[in-house]
């Protein structure tokens, strides 16, 4: 049972973990052929965390649609695992033609 | 030889077209965005598409690049060893590379920054003219305005087949650029300059 009196549970979520959520639900959205390798920037202030992402995809995926699509699933998944709010910025390199 | 084919830069006065230009018309007296829009569409040829050369050319033109687009939805592929080394070596340059913010362009989002490589942009409009067939890409040029809106500028010098009309190279080429922004990358072209600075030969490599 909880009610107002309980204690308090107190969650804090590093930066390593974000970045780390954020990498891997970032490699499952199709079109994403890679990630910078430990590379993915994160930091966490308050309630509030902010990503950069650096990605290569392959053509045949709209550039802008996949970013938004990163965007949102990695936004998502920080909110369901850590609860907190993310702002995400991709960053497109590289666009494989072959 | 140089054959010079600038469009305007669509201002957010001018109220014209979405894509920003003027109409481009073949040498036949078509608009290639019209015959564009209508092979993508599949409309069957009229009377006169069929028969002309330049019409024929910038409908195959639209196939070209819908096949490219959607290709990854069609055919799920599972490339060859070689090709997948190949393909990873140039991501590992890639991701290695530190990109500097005049080096990127910025992608329209709603949910965050979304910035895209100026290299690689110039890749995809470069590749995609070069499966124009009687064309080549050299130099491709993209450069953000300020307002999103407004489009880039895209500046591309080419190469011709010999023999092929030129004002219809240069009138294929920017709908091929404009199309290409669009669908491959999701990046609005507002303007298009498009010289023919060589020509090749059938054999050339």
């Amino acid at each position: 049972m909880t009610g107002p009196t309980d204690p308090a549970v107190r969650l804090h979520v590093e930066a390593p973990a974000v970045a780390s959520v954020a990498a891997h639900r970032a490699r499952l959205v199709p079109g994403v052929v890679a990630l910078r390798p430990g590379g993915v920037g994160a930091t966490v202030q308050g309630g509030a965390a902010e990503v950069a992402l650096t990605l290569v995809t392959r053509l045949g995926h709209n550039c802008r649609d996949l970013a938004v699509a990163v965007q949102r699933e990695v936004t998502n998944e920080i909110a369901d695992v850590t609860g907190l709010a993310a702002v995400v910025t991709v960053t497109i390199a590289d666009v494989l033609t072959d | 030889m140089a054959v010079n084919e600038t469009t305007g830069t669509a201002g957010p006065d001018d109220g014209g077209s979405d894509d920003g230009g003027a109409p481009e018309l073949l040498p036949c007296g078509r608009d290639a965005a019209t015959v564009w829009d209508r092979a993508e569409a599949g409309v069957p040829p009229d009377e006169h598409e069929r028969d002309c050369p330049y019409c024929t050319a910038t409908a195959a033109d639209a196939m070209r690049l819908d096949a490219v687009v959607h290709r990854m939805a069609a055919a799920p592929v599972e490339p060859p060893p070689a090709v997948l080394e190949r393909a990873m070596d140039k991501v590992r340059g890639a991701l290695a590379r530190d990109l500097r913010e005049h080096e990127l362009l910025t992608l329209a989002s709603p949910l965050g920054p979304v910035r895209l490589s100026r290299a690689a942009a110039a890749t995809v409009l470069r590749d995609a003219v070069d499966r124009m067939g009687d064309v080549r890409a050299r130099s491709c040029q993209v450069e953000q305005n300020e307002q999103i809106d407004a489009g880039t500028t895209v500046a591309m010098t080419v190469s011709a087949l010999y023999g092929v009309d030129m004002r219809a190279v240069a009138a294929r080429v920017r709908r091929m650029v404009i199309a290409a922004g669009t669908q491959a990358l999701g990046l609005p072209v507002g303007a298009v300059d498009v010289t023919v600075v060589d020509v090749f030969g059938e054999g050339d490599a």
